[in-house]
């Protein structure tokens, strides 16, 4: 089972031009606000048409651009937008047996399925609350009950995590784990969180300003990043220029030696781990060395992510041992050394 | 002391005072000992039926033509449908005399619409128990489509996409997410069209005119009860009063300022 997005809609000022096939697998949509995934969540569902370009499910053509276009409750596709949308007026019972009875299960049959998916995801004792009662947890998942018991094609998610706390955020992060590996069919999950497109996806898809600027396995992206939103997001260092003769001109000033046999312009992302910080000026192999100041450090598990500034701002990785030691706080001044190996260009 | 706060309080009392006033003149003009005889009549059981029927009725074309209408004017902006508002709206402002020779001029027997309909089907409007409904109605179904329309416009449409979504075509998007959502609005809006329409007078005068048991109601007995039985008018005033301060009692978690 495969879905193929290509082409998209203008809308304002936000123009999609998607390219985007996703077959029994789990797709994360990441990319910064605005840059058109939850649009995109709604043109699979048919909330939107396409302006030009096709979606196509295996042979099913839901959309054309033009005259064919398949309306949403006929797409059997799972929408589950930010909010969850529970409709107020119905149990929660109801709620889910809302998708069976508009696809004509008769009362009876549709509170049964309604009751075992519940079960199912163990929600049971909420069957005759209202959804006002709810955490915001709770009502995500009878939400996706609901969602689930239509027995959809396609399963779209738009940032299932986003305002909730933390420990049902964990609970709910389970929960859809399990969900995605007995969905046998597309998965889209929207996010901005890079944990959550590393954990609960098999490949990542990159958007940005309506376009799809990269898909692979996070591996993948991690090797070549094609951007500066792709380096951030798998946290490597992410620079442009060009290289001529060993010496690489960085668009943004300064230079760097690196060691590829590459020319011309190119793309290159240094790893937090191999910039090393040095209070005095280290005399040893690394080919590029430079004074700076730090503007920033940030303790994360096991590591501290420590930022300098200018001329050519980095991100080193080092040990909290290593902070304490050099006494690094914003504002230190240290000593910037990169090995020209460690520096991965891709040609552009 | 503080000046300008006791000006206040003086005009919002007085204020307060000249819609008071009234009600406690009906009040104590009430002749309470003769109300059982007095509303037993069968003149006033009559009217009082017939004004409740065409009351009724005139909510029921107000929920089968006005909610149509209500979607549609809720449905977009357009020229077109700022200008049939306006039309629809027209009856809330009309001096309801003007409204009942409109009606005549319309559907009399000799109107622009009751002319034909009589020679081809024989059908008239007119001075029948049909004509009080259409003029109640005509009085009453501007307050049901503004009510309707507003419930509509706050209405938001992610609803409908969601259910939508789920599988549910457009009757049962109405049906089971859109009137249940609304459905304050539709209460609001049959209220005060049946209030509307029950208060009516002039307009039903002109254009169904006052026939004992065919289209004497309520305020038209009224009326007439002024000029032969002050206390049965005062009674029947009571009794239209009792009727209204219900009605307000129903909406009253609708109205601004409520606790």
């Amino acid at each position: 089972m495969t879905l193929h997005l290509e082409g998209g809609l203008a809308r304002g000022t936000l123009a999609i031009d998607m390219d985007l096939a996703v077959g029994r697998e789990t797709v994360a949509l990441v990319g910064p606000n605005g840059a058109g995934k939850s649009t995109t969540l709604k043109l699979i569902a048919g909330l939107l048409r396409l302006d030009r370009g096709s979606l196509r499910c295996d042979d099913d053509v839901w959309d054309d651009g033009a005259g064919r276009f398949t309306v949403s409750e006929d797409r059997r596709v799972a929408w589950l937008p930010q909010d969850p949308l529970l409709f107020p007026h119905l149990d929660v019972l109801s709620n889910v047996a809302f998708g069976p009875r508009s696809r004509g299960a008769s009362r009876t049959d549709a509170s049964q399925l309604a009751t075992a998916m519940l079960e199912r995801l163990d929600l049971g004792r909420f069957a005759a609350r209202k959804p006002e009662t709810l955490s915001g947890g709770e009502a995500r998942k009878v939400a996706i009950a609901r969602a689930l018991v239509t027995r959809p094609r396609v399963l779209l998610l738009d940032e299932p995590f986003a305002g909730i706390d933390v420990s049902a955020a964990v609970d709910l992060r389970k929960e859809l784990a399990s969900c995605f590996a007995d969905f046998d069919g597309p998965v889209i999950l929207v996010t901005h969180a890079a944990v959550d497109a590393f954990m609960l996806a098999d490949r990542i898809a990159v958007v940005e300003c309506g376009r799809r600027v990269q898909i692979g396995t996070a591996e993948a992206l991690g090797a070549a990043p094609a951007t500066r939103y792709v380096a951030d997001l798998v946290g490597l260092n992410f620079l442009r220029g060009r290289v001529h003769d060993g010496l690489l001109t960085l668009d943004d000033g300064g230079t760097l030696v690196v060691a590829h046999p590459v020319e011309g312009p190119v793309t290159a992302t240094i790893h937090p781990r191999a910039v090393s910080l040095h209070l005095s000026r280290p005399d040893g192999s690394p080919r590029n060395v430079w004074s700076t100041t730090v503007t920033s450090v940030e303790p994360s598990p096991g590591s501290a992510r420590v930022r300098v500034e200018g001329p050519i701002p980095l991100v080193a990785e080092i040990t909290h041992a290593a902070v304490r030691t050099l006494s690094l706080r914003p504002g230190s001044a240290v000593f910037v050394a990169v090995k020209a190996t460690e520096i991965t260009l891709t040609p552009v | 002391m503080n000046l300008p706060r006791t000006a206040l309080a003086v005009a919002a009392s007085a204020a307060a005072l000249l819609f008071a006033v009234p009600l406690v003149g009906l009040l104590a003009h009430a002749p309470w000992g003769e109300f059982p005889a007095l509303l037993g009549d069968a003149r006033v059981r009559n009217a009082l039926a017939l004004s409740f029927a065409a009351s009724g009725a005139a909510v029921g074309v107000a929920i089968v033509l006005g909610m149509p209408l209500a979607l549609w004017l809720a449905s977009g902006r357009s020229a077109l449908r700022t200008v049939v508002r306006t039309i629809v709206l027209l009856p809330v402002v009309l001096p309801p005399i003007v409204a009942g020779i409109a009606l005549l001029s319309a559907f009399g027997r000799n109107g622009l619409v009751g002319a034909p309909l009589e020679q081809a089907f024989g059908v008239t409007i007119p001075f029948t128990r049909v004509a009080t409904v259409v003029a109640a109605a005509y009085m009453g179904l501007p307050f049901f489509v503004l009510a309707v329309e507003s419930g509509l416009r706050a209405f938001d449409a992610r609803w409908l996409d969601m259910a939508r979504s789920l599988g549910a075509g457009p009757i049962r998007r109405f049906a089971y997410v859109t009137l249940p959502m609304i459905f304050p609005s539709v209460a609001t809006g049959m209220l005060l069209c049946f209030m509307r329409a029950l208060g009516e007078y002039c307009a039903t005068q002109l254009f169904a005119g006052n026939l004992e048991g065919v289209t004497r109601t309520l305020p038209l007995a009224c009326g007439l009860a002024m000029e032969t039985d002050p206390r049965l008018a005062v009674a029947l005033s009571l009794l239209l009063s009792g009727t209204s301060v219900a009605v307000l009692l129903l909406l009253k978690r609708r109205l601004p300022g409520a606790p």
